[in-house]
C-alpha cells in the first residue's frame, strides 16, 4: 500500500489523467457484454471516475505520517481522507445497484458536442494567449470568435460588444478594482521597444 | 428588546448612501439576469461575487443579498411571458402564468408575482430574524462533536432531500468532501494530494470550483442543447390591474410564504421543492381550484410568494449554524468566507453589526424589489428576449475574470474550467453540483472539528454527548428513509402490476 501510495502521489498531473482513462476505459470494455448496462455508462462512468479518485486517495493516504510523540492523540492527517473514502464505498455500491438493475433513468442523448468542443477549445486558446498578447486583445478576438460561432452575424454587434467589455473590464476591473489583468509579453516587448 | 435594538441599529447602518446603492444594484442585476432562462439566482450572485472581493464585508453582502431577492422574484418573469422557468423554482408559476398572459392577463399575472414576492420576501426575512438569533444562541453551547454530527446532519440531508436520485446526490457530497482534503493539513502541517503544485499547497480555492460548476457546468450543458437559429416568442399585452386588486390575494400569498420559509429552513429541501408545495397547498384549499393550470391568480401568487419567502427561510441555517441550505446560500456563505468571516453562530457575537445589517438588507432589498420591479416592469419583460450569443458570450467573460480576479491567477481560470467540465458531465448525468460545493464548504469545518473531538474525548464523544448522539442517529435516519421509501414505491407499483394482471 505504501509503495503504490508513493508511486501514485510522485506521478505528475497529467500521468494522473492518463491513468484515470485508462482506468475508465477498462470499466467500459467491461461493460461491452452487458447490454442491460448500457443506457447507463454515462452515469457509470462518472461514478467510476468518483471511485477512482477515492481509491488514488486512499492509497496516497499511507504515504502521511502516522502518529508520533509530537502529535500526542492528535488524529494524524490520514483520518479524514480515508474517513470520506469508507462512507464512498457503501455510497458507491448504492449508486450502483439501481444502475445495475436498470431502474435508473438512461443517459440523455449527446447534443451538440460539436458546439461544446470548439467553444472549449476557443476558450482554452484565449485562456493560453493572456499571457502573450494580454488579456484585453485575447478577449476581444474571444468574443468575436465566440458570437460568430453561436451564429450572430451583425457587424455592429460584433464590433460593439468587444469594445464595450474591454473598456468595461479596463474601467471597472483594472481600475475601480485593482484587479492585474495579464498584458502579455508580446505587448509589454512592444511597448519597450518603443520606449 | 435586545433584538429590536440590534435590528435598528443594523437598519440604521444600511439606510446610508453606499449601503443603499449597493442593495438598488444587486437587486436591479439580480432581476436583469433572474429574467433571462439559463441564468439561475446561485449563477447570478456566483457571478456578482468577484466585484465583492475589495468591498467592505457588509456592502458586499448586502450586493449578494439584493441580488439573490431580485432573482429570485424575476426568475418567475419569463414563466409568465414566454413559458421558460427562469429557474426551477418558478415552473410552478408557469402552470397558471402562461394561460393568464395567452388570455391578455399577462400585466396581472406579473403584478401578482411582484406583491407575492413582496410579502413572501417580508415574511421570510421576518422568520429569520425571529429565528436565527435564539437558535445561534443555543448553537454557541455547541462543542466539536456537535458541530461534527451537525455537519453530517445537514450533508445527509442535503442530498437525500435531493430527490429520486439521492444516491448520486451523496456521491456528489463525498466528491465535495475528498477535495476538501487536498492541500495543508489545517492540523499538522502535511501536504496532501498537491502532487507537486506549489499551487495546490493551500488546496482549490472555493471561488473557481463555485463559478465553474454552477457557471460555466450550466453553460456548456446549455450550448450542448444549442441551436443557431433565433427562437422568436409569441408577443403578448400587458395591462396592469389597480393596487387593491392583490389585497384580494392576501390570505394565499400568507400561506404560500408560511410554506415557502418553513422549507427554506430544511437544509437540502430548496425553493423548487417548496414552490410545489405551495402550488398544490393552495390548489387543495382554494375555492377556485378547478380554475388552477387554466390562468388561476391563486396560483401565481402561491408560487412567487413561497420562491420568495424560501430566500429567508434558507439564511436561517447558514446563519445560525454554519450549514448552507441551498446552492445560492453556499455561494453566500463562500463570499463570507472570502472575507475571512466563518459564518455560523460565532457571527452574531463577533460581527452583530455585519449580521443584522444583513437582515436589514433584506428588508430594503424586498422593497427594493417591488419598486424596481414596478417602475421596469416594461423593461424586464422585454430582457427575456436578449440575444443568446452576446449573452453567452458575458457569461463566459464573468466567469473567466471572476476566477482570475479572485488571487491574479491563471492557475484558477483553469482550475474554473476544468471544474466547468465537471459541472456540465455531472449535469448531463443527473448528478447535481450543489452537494458538492457543499461538501468543499463544510470539509475544512468537518475536518477541524472531527480531529478536536476525537482529541478531547475520543470516539466516545460521538455518543456521550447527546447532541451529538440525536444529530447522528438523525442523519442515519435521514440517509435510511429513500430506502423506506423506495422500497414501499416498488412494493406498490408491484401489487398495482399484480392487480392489473388478475
Amino acid at each position: 500500500m505504501v509503495t503504490m501510495g508513493r508511486w501514485l502521489a510522485g506521478l505528475a498531473w497529467p500521468w494522473q489523467f492518463v491513468l484515470l482513462a485508462v482506468f475508465l476505459g477498462a470499466v467500459f470494455l467491461l461493460t461491452v457484454p452487458f447490454k442491460k448496462i448500457h443506457p447507463f455508462r454515462g452515469q457509470l462512468m462518472v461514478l467510476a471516475a468518483i471511485t477512482w479518485v477515492g481509491i488514488v486517495f486512499y492509497l496516497i493516504s499511507f504515504t502521511f505520517p502516522g502518529r508520533s510523540i509530537f502529535t500526542g492523540n492528535m488524529p494524524p492527517s490520514y483520518t479524514i481522507p480515508r474517513l470520506w473514502v469508507y462512507a464512498l464505498i457503501p455510497t458507491v455500491i448504492l449508486t450502483l445497484i439501481p444502475i445495475i438493475r436498470g431502474k435508473n433513468d438512461p443517459d440523455p442523448k449527446w447534443g451538440n458536442l460539436k458546439m461544446v468542443g470548439i467553444v472549449l477549445t476557443a476558450l482554452v486558446i484565449s485562456v493560453g494567449l493572456f499571457n502573450y498578447i494580454g488579456y484585453y486583445i485575447s478577449s476581444a478576438l474571444f468574443i468575436v470568435v465566440l458570437m460568430w460561432i453561436l451564429g450572430c452575424r451583425s457587424k455592429v454587434e460584433l464590433i460593439a460588444v468587444p469594445a464595450g467589455w474591454v473598456v468595461f473590464t479596463y474601467f471597472v476591473f483594472a481600475q475601480l478594482l485593482n484587479v492585474r489583468l495579464p498584458v502579455g509579453s508580446i505587448i509589454t516587448n512592444i511597448m519597450r521597444g518603443f520606449a | 428588546m435586545e433584538l429590536l435594538r440590534n435590528l435598528f441599529d443594523g437598519t440604521v447602518l444600511m439606510m446610508g448612501f453606499m449601503p443603499l446603492l449597493m442593495i438598488f444594484i444587486g437587486v436591479a442585476v439580480g432581476i436583469v439576469l433572474g429574467t433571462i432562462p439559463g441564468i439561475s439566482t446561485s449563477m447570478a450572485v456566483a457571478l456578482l461575487l468577484p466585484f465583492t472581493f475589495t468591498m467592505n464585508p457588509l456592502y458586499g453582502m448586502a450586493l449578494l443579498l439584493g441580488c439573490y431577492k431580485g432573482g429570485n422574484y424575476s426568475g418567475c418573469i419569463p414563466a409568465v411571458t414566454i413559458n421558460t422557468p427562469g429557474t426551477p423554482s418558478s415552473v410552478p408559476t408557469l402552470f397558471d402564468g402562461y394561460p393568464m398572459a395567452k388570455s391578455g392577463r399577462g400585466g396581472e399575472a406579473l403584478g401578482i408575482l411582484l406583491w407575492s414576492s413582496f410579502v413572501g420576501g417580508i415574511f421570510g426575512t421576518l422568520v429569520l430574524v425571529l429565528f436565527a438569533t435564539p437558535m445561534a444562541r443555543w448553537a454557541l453551547n455547541f462543542w466539536s462533536a456537535e458541530y461534527f454530527a451537525l455537519c453530517v446532519l445537514g450533508l445527509a440531508s442535503v442530498a437525500t432531500l435531493g430527490g429520486k436520485h439521492w444516491q448520486k446526490a451523496l456521491i456528489a457530497v463525498l466528491f465535495g468532501l475528498l477535495l476538501n482534503t487536498m492541500g495543508t493539513d489545517p492540523l499538522l502541517g502535511t501536504q496532501r494530494y498537491t502532487f507537486g503544485l506549489i499551487r495546490l499547497f493551500d488546496g482549490f480555492h472555493l471561488m473557481p470550483i463555485l463559478i465553474g460548476l454552477f457557471a460555466l457546468g450550466e453553460l456548456f450543458h446549455n450550448l450542448e442543447n444549442y441551436k443557431t437559429s433565433d427562437q422568436k416568442h409569441e408577443k403578448h399585452t400587458y395591462t396592469y390591474p389597480k393596487l387593491l386588486y392583490y389585497w384580494k390575494l392576501k390570505w394565499e400569498m400568507l400561506r404560500a410564504s408560511v410554506v415557502g420559509t418553513l422549507v427554506g429552513i430544511l437544509p437540502g429541501a430548496g425553493s423548487a421543492i417548496a414552490s410545489f408545495l405551495a402550488y398544490d397547498l393552495e390548489k387543495r384549499v382554494s375555492k377556485n381550484s378547478a380554475n388552477f393550470g387554466k390562468g388561476a391568480p391563486e396560483g401565481v401568487a402561491a408560487s412567487g410568494a413561497s420562491d420568495s419567502a424560501n430566500t429567508g427561510g434558507s439564511l436561517v441555517p447558514m446563519l445560525a449554524l454554519g450549514i448552507p441550505g441551498a446552492p445560492t446560500v453556499a455561494v453566500l456563505m463562500s463570499a463570507l468566507m472570502i472575507h475571512g468571516i466563518n459564518p455560523g453562530p460565532e457571527m452574531f457575537r463577533d460581527q452583530p453589526t455585519l449580521v443584522y445589517g444583513m437582515f436589514a438588507s433584506m428588508f430594503i432589498a424586498s422593497t427594493f424589489v417591488l419598486f424596481i420591479g414596478w417602475a421596469g416592469l416594461r423593461v424586464w419583460v422585454r430582457t427575456t428576449n436578449v440575444k443568446k450569443p452576446i449573452l453567452y458570450t458575458f457569461i463566459f467573460l464573468f466567469t473567466i475574470i471572476g476566477s482570475f480576479a479572485i488571487r491574479n491567477s491563471m492557475f484558477d481560470v483553469g482550475v474554473c474550467i476544468a471544474f466547468g467540465l465537471i459541472g456540465w458531465i455531472f449535469k448531463r448525468f443527473g448528478y447535481p453540483v450543489a452537494p458538492v460545493v457543499l461538501g468543499v464548504v463544510l470539509g475544512r469545518i468537518m475536518e477541524m472539528n472531527f480531529r478536536r473531538a476525537i482529541m478531547r474525548d475520543g470516539a466516545a464523544g460521538f455518543y456521550t454527548r447527546p447532541l451529538a448522539l440525536i444529530f447522528l442517529i438523525l442523519a442515519v435516519a435521514a440517509i435510511v428513509y429513500p430506502f423506506i421509501q423506495q422500497y414501499r414505491a416498488e412494493r406498490k407499483a408491484k401489487l398495482i402490476t399484480e392487480d392489473k394482471r388478475e
